[in-house]
């Protein structure tokens, strides 16, 4: 079994539908993973088919997967036994089907080969196999030595698996091939290059896979495509096969299909006719079901690229092919069919013109030419689709190498307009900064979609992309990254700006900020400029997140002090503006010049002690301390309550009226220092200042009184008021 | 903003002092060119301040720190002050806009003189306490230290605050006056 990774669907030690366990994984194809599981209830191994988590939402590969399940109705010791389509919680679909324990007939090809005798026991055995499925009209599509296991090293029990189907149906993965198509693909019946197979070609691959067992070698289908399909079209060299097996092999493989055995059920009368040592042993098996002996059409098209159920044998995952069903033969399928082979072969850049019967060499066309490569930080992580040609071809399978996916591509030709694989690596080398991108290529339009880390980012990618472009019609959407914003990038961009006090994230995520989140920041800031400065250096790097600089911005002098400020909590106090003139509270804090603003605070009920600070922090620079001063040096709570319970409401400026006697505080506005200006309550144990301030004083003064203070800060509570000029 | 803004409304007693905005009362202070302060500062330097500190213990009995200040420095003769009437609103430390310009005088004349370190000494007049006086004389001469150090590229060390409250008024015919609320200038070398 192969190593468990933290991708796969399943992991070992899962529990599927209250029954299986999963041991272990035995491959991964395109589109499915096969694991081996064991049912906790019947204590049977099975394999587990699971379709990946991208693809189990798609209702495509759901009917495809279905139709795999089909083959349950099959009942035949030959073919591998489906028991159940399952659906996990989470929407994973699975297949379960037996697990077949043995060798692979490839195993024996790569061991020497097979003995004629034991070969004419498997032709039998898959032969009865084929007559069933065939009677369901299911044809395997794909027989090869791979896909033939011997139960427990059998030849009699031979089992043909991996009746997969499932095929990716989008145009950028046509086709899905693995690394061992090519060897796969050696036993196709000629027909199947142009798309057209049917149970025929069935027998055509069993007679070329007994061949090449026999042999202990691969068929030499050729080195170049134009080889491929002359020598598909040229019998077999059986030479040096010992009869009856020889004879065998040729009525499978004769290149016309109308040449061939036409059934399975003729196969089988075949070997009863033939003087066949086995045949003594072990009389015909008649399929359970009896069928026509014609079998009808295959069902519609139902390419498969899945990896081998039911191996506990052979590492590599996923033998693949891909079908074309006849009668949609013509068009793109037909390509399709072609360009799997012509990929399969892997020869080198070579084509072919066979359903045309042009010998001049072209790759097959199709329509439409779809690529689509997926990935980020410098690697790609998918590529699917169609390549015309065998650099990008390597170049992308080499970079998608170390991904660990398989690459899916293959190579075709299309209305390709010139340049076109110039600018695809263009656009690939360009894509190479971004963190997460998706190149969908249709003909000659790119459809990019990604992420950028940052805005500097998405516009450097955008005006490379579209510098590189060349003749593709470029749609591109960069989205702007990161997925998961954390905290502390957040944290130096504060501490740069915060040149007025702290700045900090309101209610910040512990995991960071999703995408699209809205970026809070409290505090204040020296300048508009600061605050823009902030603003943008936080969007900079928070992608599409909307960013809000909750707070205001005070001048310098305004700063100084509130840096200077410790860090309390509210304390509750209140902070009412009204108007000397009139018995109106100024709920916004504006006041034009002219007007007396006169300040009450509001002692919450709670608070009964210690002292408190009123001052009025003005953009010249100025403070005025409203209390204590040389007028009212009474700050002591308990002092100024006497008493009283409850909230406790404090004049602290008044009206021009109740300050002309001169012993009270009053402000009128005037045009000198128009913009913010901030009232701030301090409350304290005891007192802080060493005595009573003068009523005015610059900030810078006030900070360091603030600095070199005798006692902690219990509470600060402040409110703005903003000076206008007439309106 | 509150001003001038800030204006204490009909406060009698207030409202007498911050209304003036007077002409200078001395010939001295305000009244000195560059070149009579530079004069002064180079008299000053030469002789050396050896004359023996005053014991200034007014207001040490309250207010902290700022008192402390007072004792180490002496009371020039009058003759020999570099009174600059850096005005101040009543009960205000706050360096007045108007009042800057003088400060730039006495920077150049600092510079003329060479002056490597300077006293700057705080005065009030005589309304409030003396404690009171003593710390608001001590925060008047800081915001003109302060000034200086940002204005006058003098680094804080070289220059010294002293409060001196309203022990020493200028004109003690009018304790109350404006001319008393002033910062003084003392060459120390």
């Amino acid at each position: 079994m192969m190593d468990a990774l933290p991708g796969d669907t399943f992991q070992p030690g899962d529990l599927l539908n209250n029954t299986y366990r999963v041991e272990g994984i035995l491959g991964r194809g395109g589109t499915s993973e096969v694991y081996r599981a064991r049912s906790e209830i019947s204590g049977r191994v099975v394999a587990v088919k699971a379709l990946r988590a991208e693809f189990s939402r798609n209702d495509d590969y759901l009917a495809l997967m279905t139709r795999e399940e089909d083959i349950r109705e099959i009942r035949n010791d030959a073919i591998v036994r489906y028991y159940d389509t399952q659906r996990t919680d989470d929407g994973h679909v699975y297949l379960v089907m037996d697990y077949v324990d043995g060798p692979g007939l490839d195993q024996r090809l790569k061991q020497g080969g097979m003995s004629a005798e034991d070969l004419m026991v498997v032709a039998r055995r898959v032969a009865e196999g084929l007559v069933a499925a065939h009677g369901r009209n299911i044809v395997h599509r794909d027989l090869s030595p791979d896909n033939i296991i011997l139960r427990n090293g059998n030849p009699q029990d031979a089992v043909i698996i991996d009746f997969g189907i499932a095929k990716d149906t989008n145009p950028g993965a046509a086709t899905i091939v693995g690394n061992d198509f090519a060897g796969k693909y050696a036993y196709a019946a000629p027909e199947q290059l142009g798309g057209q197979t049917d149970a025929r070609s069935d027998l055509y691959a069993l007679g070329a896979l007994l061949l090449a067992t026999f042999r202990g070698k691969q068929p030499d289908v050729g080195a170049n495509p134009m080889e491929v399909v002359t020598r598909k079209g040229l019998p077999l060299d059986s030479s040096g096969v010992p009869e009856p097996l020889k004879s065998l092999i040729e009525r499978l493989t004769a290149p016309q299909r109308e040449d061939r055995l036409q059934t399975a059920r003729d196969v089988l009368a075949y070997l009863q006719t033939a003087n066949l040592p086995e045949a003594e042993e072990r009389t015909v098996i008649v399929p359970r079901a009896s069928r026509p002996t014609t079998v009808p059409p295959p069902p519609p098209a139902q390419p498969r690229a899945t990896p081998s159920p039911a191996r506990a044998v052979a590492g590599a995952a996923a033998p693949l092919a891909t079908e074309p069903a006849p009668g949609r033969g013509k068009g793109g399928l037909i390509a399709v069919a072609l360009v799997a082979l012509l990929a399969a072969v892997g020869g080198g850049a070579w084509v072919s013109g066979a359903l045309n019967g042009v010998l001049g060499p072209s790759l097959p066309v199709v329509s439409p030419f779809a690529l689509t490569l997926a990935g980020g930080a410098g690697g790609i992580g998918q590529a699917a689709g169609h390549v015309p040609d065998q650099v990008l071809q390597k170049q992308i399978s080499g970079a998608l190498a170390a991904s660990g996916n398989p690459a899916q591509l293959d190579l075709a030709q299309g209305t390709l307009a010139p340049g076109w694989t110039a600018a695809v690596q263009a656009l690939l080398a360009a894509l190479a900064e971004a963190p997460e991108w998706r190149l969908a290529l249709v003909d000659n339009s790119a459809t990019i979609t990604g992420l950028a880390a940052d805005r500097a980012q998405r516009d450097r990618l955008l005006a490379a992309l579209k510098a590189v472009a060349g003749p593709l019609t470029l749609d591109s959407d960069i989205g702007l990254g990161p997925r998961l914003l954390p905290v502390a990038d957040l944290t130096p961009v504060l501490t740069r700006f915060a040149d007025c006090g702290e700045l900090r994230l309101i209610d910040p995520p512990a995991t960071g900020y999703p995408m699209g989140a809205r970026i809070a920041i409290a505090g204040n800031v020296s300048a508009t400029g600061n605050r823009v400065g902030l603003a943008d250096a936080v969007s900079a790097i928070a992608g599409d997140r909307t960013v809000d600089v909750v707070g205001e911005v005070f001048n310098p002098a305004l700063c100084k002090v509130d840096l200077a400020l410790p860090k309390a909590p509210p304390g509750g106090i209140q902070i009412d503006f009204g108007f000397g003139d009139r018995p109106e509270s100024n709920t916004d804090g504006r006041y034009f010049v002219g007007e007396n603003p006169v300040i009450d605070v509001i002692l919450p009920a709670t608070m009964t002690d210690g002292f408190i600070f009123v001052s009025a922090l003005d953009v010249s620079g100025k403070v005025f301390h409203m209390l204590p001063n040389l007028l009212d040096e009474r700050n002591s709570v308990a002092e100024l309550r006497k008493g009283q319970d409850g909230p406790f409401k404090l004049r602290v400026a008044w009206s021009m009226e109740e300050a002309k006697d001169g012993d009270r505080l009053a402000f009128q506005v005037n045009d000198e220092g128009l913009g913010k200006s901030r009232i701030l309550v301090i409350h304290a144990r005891e007192q802080i200042f060493g005595g009573i301030r003068p009523t005015t004083e610059s900030a810078e003064a006030y900070a360091e009184a603030l600095r070199m203070r005798s006692g902690p800060v219990d509470a600060l509570d402040s409110r703005i008021m903003t000076l206008l000029a007439k309106p | 903003m509150f001003g001038h803004a800030f204006k204490f409304c009909a406060a009698a007693a207030l409202a007498a002092m911050i209304g003036v905005t007077a002409a200078p009362v001395l010939a001295q202070g305000a009244g000195m060119t560059e070149k009579e302060m530079t004069d002064a500062l180079l008299k000053q330097k030469t002789r050396g301040l050896s004359l023996a500190p005053v014991a200034k213990p007014a207001g040490a009995d309250e207010g902290g720190g700022a008192a402390v200040a007072a004792e180490n420095f002496a009371i020039l003769p009058k003759e020999e002050q570099v009174n600059i009437n850096i005005r101040f609103d009543f009960d205000s430390a706050a360096l007045r806009d108007d009042q800057k310009p003088k400060l730039v005088a006495l920077c150049n004349a600092v510079k003329g003189a060479g002056v490597e370190k300077l006293r700057i000494v705080g005065h009030t007049d005589s309304s409030g306490s003396a404690a009171y006086n003593q710390r608001l004389s001590l925060l008047r001469a800081e915001e003109v230290r302060r000034h200086l150090s940002s204005t006058c590229e003098m680094p804080l060390e070289s220059l010294e605050a002293v409060g001196m409250g309203k022990d020493a008024l200028f004109d003690s015919a009018d304790p109350r006056g404006e001319v008393n609320r002033r910062v003084e200038f003392q060459a120390l070398s």
